[in-house]
């Protein structure tokens, strides 16, 4: 059978080159199919890797907008989340860390804030709000924003802020009344590590709650959202860190808090964690799970366009490079009847004959594999150039949303396009060239399979 | 001599829309092994058919082929080819991507021979029946129609075929080479006791084997013996 095979490769050289032209073809533009597939996955999962593995649990705001009543004001409407369900989530698999948050205006008369314009005072007292206690907020110059660490702030991490003295919050302050402070507001009011300063809340009783903090750290702002625009307390500036249990003291309510913030294991387990957490009995009408799905997805929004595009280019390559298989070795049949009518009236197994349709078959699809290891990638590279000129950059999208509490959300950083030549893409186009060739092979094979030996040889005699 | 190949009450027929055609009507006959046989009969009588139905082709309506006592059936129709049968067409005998010696490797490896010098054996039988060497190596569609031939014939010894069978095997050669076919199958039915069917309406072929059969309105009859 094999010896057969080469025997009737070396002699039908025409036959053979044609079939090795259409299979370096077909080859070549699966390989560079699934060279952009993998390449943009990849992308994809960098850019996931990027914006980091937190995951942010917060009030459903498009909920709270549909339950408003008419002319209700956004500030007096409820969007704390209670405690008891943050920790349901928090026992989760993937989690790695959890940070509680809760952030409350709040005002001062011992430290000036650092103001954001010439005209900016406070405004007109409004209605208190319901469950939030303190007084009206646009009296109030700072923003006192609690959490269980600073460790895992994304401002931090991502270097937004910078710690220029002293130390950040860790869970050890957790009972302590200790602050950390930004630079200017430190320089403006002559406060250094050690400097202690009262802030205070009002409910809508008038009751004072007042609590002196003690400055353990002193950060600097190194980008910031705009300069223009916030009032004194939206302003990062005057934002200061304390304990949750500090921020929750100011607020009056010790079993809310504004938000919670899980560090995942790893930003693959996003998915899974948040399939697992609407399975929890936490009522996912009010509240919505956050991991930067929307920059995330904004981000690769093109790679996403280029991913289908090419699963879409790879199967159509397939069947339409197997039926172009199929056509040419059927039309090279026609003229191998007479060679199957010898080889049957000589005793030989139809099964047999179609096994050296394989091999040859094989053996040039496999050399075509062999020469597309060096031209495939630079036919991937070709059309990988082309598609990403013609899509929409996918990395120019930076999304800037300021947060109530002022944290920036991280900025994808999006790699260069790799379209390279990996192993696993090998042996999918090796497993795409076995079954190109198996269908190919298929369609002839019927037409011997199906005929008595009689009807191939009568075929043979013209 | 022994009886070799045997038809047993052998028919076949076709339906045209409503019609039926009875091309062979209860053929019976014993060929015997040593022996050369002619079947004539004029164009469409169902020679060829009735050569298939003997070669394990194709199935018979009715009857079965029996060789060396056994029905071909029953043995296997592809084995039956393989080990014991040997066909040989007027034209497109050969493999055309292997030369001589090559095509009857191949058969040789299809009938599973275990011959160590498979080469050497083809080389032999070639020169015996005239072919030398230089033309064995050659790509096969250089030679000429009668070499064609002699190699087809040498491919049957090399498989130790003991029936052949053979359709029209001097259709297209001129008088001298179809001379020299005619006595290689008589050689080998005799010289190698092998069971030689000839299929042809060349009566002047058909004059020098041993037995001479007709189909005559579907059934097999003799025609004449030579002594």
């Amino acid at each position: 059978m094999w010896k057969n095979a080469m025997l009737s490769i070396k002699k039908n050289m025409g036959r053979t080159i044609l079939l090795l032209g259409v299979a370096f073809l077909i080859v070549n533009l699966v390989m560079a199919g699934l060279e952009i597939k993998t390449a943009t996955k990849k992308s994809m999962d960098a850019t996931r890797q990027s914006l980091g593995s937190d995951v942010t649990l917060a009030y459903n705001m498009k909920a709270l907008m549909r339950n408003r009543s008419k002319g209700e004001a956004l500030d007096e409407l409820n969007t704390s989340i209670k405690v008891s369900d943050a920790n349901k989530l928090s026992k989760l698999q993937y989690v790695k860390s959890v940070n509680y948050l809760q952030t409350v205006s709040v005002n001062t008369d011992d430290i000036e804030p650092v103001n954001m314009s010439s005209t900016t005072t406070a405004s007109q007292p409004n209605q208190s709000e319901k469950n939030n206690g303190p007084s009206p907020m646009d009296n109030n110059n700072f923003t006192v924003s609690g959490q269980t660490t600073m460790k895992t702030l994304s401002a931090f991490v991502n270097k937004n802020y910078v710690l220029k003295l002293g130390r950040l919050l860790n869970e050890s302050d957790a009972k302590t009344n200790n602050a950390v402070i930004s630079s200017e507001l430190a320089s403006d009011n002559n406060l250094k590590v050690g400097s202690t300063f009262s802030v205070y809340t009002t409910d809508s009783s008038n009751n004072k709650t007042s609590i002196t903090v003690q400055v353990v750290g002193i950060y600097s702002v190194k980008t910031v959202n705009q300069i223009s625009g916030f009032s004194n307390r939206q302003s990062p500036y005057n934002t200061i860190y304390t304990s949750l249990e500090t921020a929750q003291k100011l607020n009056n309510l010790t079993t809310t808090i504004s938000s919670a913030i899980y560090t995942l294991d790893d930003p693959s387990h996003i998915s899974a964690f948040k399939k697992l957490a609407k399975k929890t009995s936490v009522d996912w009408n009010t509240y919505t799970l956050d991991a930067n799905d929307q920059i995330y997805q904004m981000s690769i929004g093109s790679l996403k366009n280029m991913n289908k595009f090419a699963s879409l280019f790879v199967l159509i390559v397939i069947v339409a490079g197997a039926i172009v298989m199929a056509l040419v070795l059927i039309l090279a049949l026609r003229s191998r009847y007479y060679e199957y009518g010898i080889l049957l009236s000589l005793g030989e197994s139809k099964l047999r004959i179609i096994g050296q349709q394989l091999i040859e078959v094989g053996l040039v699809v496999v050399l075509a594999f062999m020469l597309s290891l060096g031209s495939g990638q630079f036919v991937g590279k070709k059309i990988s150039s082309i598609l990403a000129s013609a899509s929409a950059s996918s990395s120019t999208v930076m999304m800037k949303m300021p947060t109530s509490n002022n944290e920036q959300h991280p900025q994808p950083k999006t790699k260069d396009f790799d379209v390279t030549l990996s192993g696993e893409v090998i042996g999918e186009v090796a497993g795409v060239s076995v079954l190109i060739v198996v269908i190919a092979i298929l369609l002839p094979s019927f037409a011997i399979l199906h005929m008595s030996p009689r009807k191939i040889l009568m075929k043979k005699e013209g | 001599m022994e009886t070799l190949l045997q038809l047993h009450h052998l028919s076949y027929h076709y339906q045209d829309g409503n019609l039926r055609i009875d091309i062979l009507k209860d053929c019976t006959y014993s060929f015997e092994q040593g022996k050369t046989y002619a079947i004539v009969g004029p164009s469409g009588c169902g020679k060829t058919r009735l050569l298939s139905l003997m070669g394990g082709l194709e199935a018979p309506c009715e009857g079965y082929v029996e060789y060396a006592g056994e029905d071909i059936k029953k043995k296997g129709l592809k084995r039956y080819r393989r080990d014991d049968l040997a066909l040989i067409f007027q034209s497109h005998n050969l493999i055309h991507y292997m030369n001589a010696y090559q095509n009857m490797i191949c058969a040789m490896n299809i009938a599973h021979l275990k011959e160590k010098h498979k080469k050497d054996k083809a080389l032999k039988i070639l020169a015996e029946l005239g072919i030398n060497e230089q033309e064995a190596k050659r790509d096969v569609r250089k030679l000429s129609g009668g070499q064609q031939q002699r190699v087809a014939i040498a491919r049957t010894i090399a498989k130790n075929a003991q029936v052949i069978l053979a359709d029209e095997p001097t259709g297209s050669l001129d008088n001298h080479t179809r001379q020299s076919i005619i006595e290689n199958f008589i050689a080998l039915a005799h010289c190698n006791h092998r069971l030689v069917i000839v299929v042809t309406h060349d009566q002047e072929f058909a004059s020098q084997m041993d037995v001479c059969l007709k189909i005559e309105d579907g059934m097999l009859v003799e025609c004449m013996n030579k002594a």
